[in-house]
């Protein structure tokens, strides 16, 4: 049932109902995951099996878990660049002054 | 004799202890009530209340949990939902 190359959904936190795919199981209570999810261990209650079973290999890069996702048309988790927030003019030259 | 306003149930008494040790009564504005959980109605954990100036004042991820449905469904609640959302599908 939950093995590396699983799909589910995350139903619990801040990826709650993200797809993600097991990388690693570790001690029959957490998994490493990955995918539309953010990658990181997760407790196995937190996560709902789907019926389907990717080939990947245990701890797979996110790089081959983007591009499985991909090829399966699911959305993949990747970090966004932070804006950088333009400092209005007075407060550059308040900086300046100092 | 208390002013006109207090006497709405919008104010409630609060006993306040004085430096001289006596006990003042000050009014103070009730909050509004607590935010419930939509599908069973319990009260929602992380949720803040208050007059909604003050709510204001709070940045955004002090006002609700930051997962889906946050402030709206109580976390068991919204596992619920999604379980059922892929059971179905």
């Amino acid at each position: 049932m939950l093995e590396i190359g699983r799909l589910c959904v995350k139903i619990a936190g801040r990826d709650a109902g993200k797809e993600c795919v097991i990388l690693d199981l570790q001690d029959n209570k957490f998994a490493l995951v990955d995918g539309a999810t953010r990658r990181k261990k997760v407790n196995l209650a937190h996560l709902e099996p789907l019926d389907r079973v990717i080939e990947i290999e245990k701890n797979a890069s996110h790089a081959k878990v983007a591009a499985a996702f991909e090829e399966l048309g699911l959305p993949v988790w990747n970090t966004t660049p932070k804006p950088k927030t333009k400092r209005t003019a007075k407060k550059r030259k308040a900086a300046n002054k100092k | 004799m208390p002013e006109g306003k207090h006497k709405s149930g919008t104010y409630r008494k609060a006993f306040v202890k004085t430096p001289g040790g006596k006990t003042a009564m000050h009014y103070r504005r009730k909050k509004p009530a607590k935010a419930h959980c939509a599908s069973c109605g319990k009260v929602l954990s992380g949720v803040p209340h208050g007059l909604s100036y003050q709510i204001r004042a709070l940045p955004r991820t002090q006002r609700r949990p930051e997962r889906p449905y946050g402030g709206v469904l109580c976390s068991p609640c919204m596992r619920a939902k999604f379980v059922e959302k892929i059971q179905n599908a």
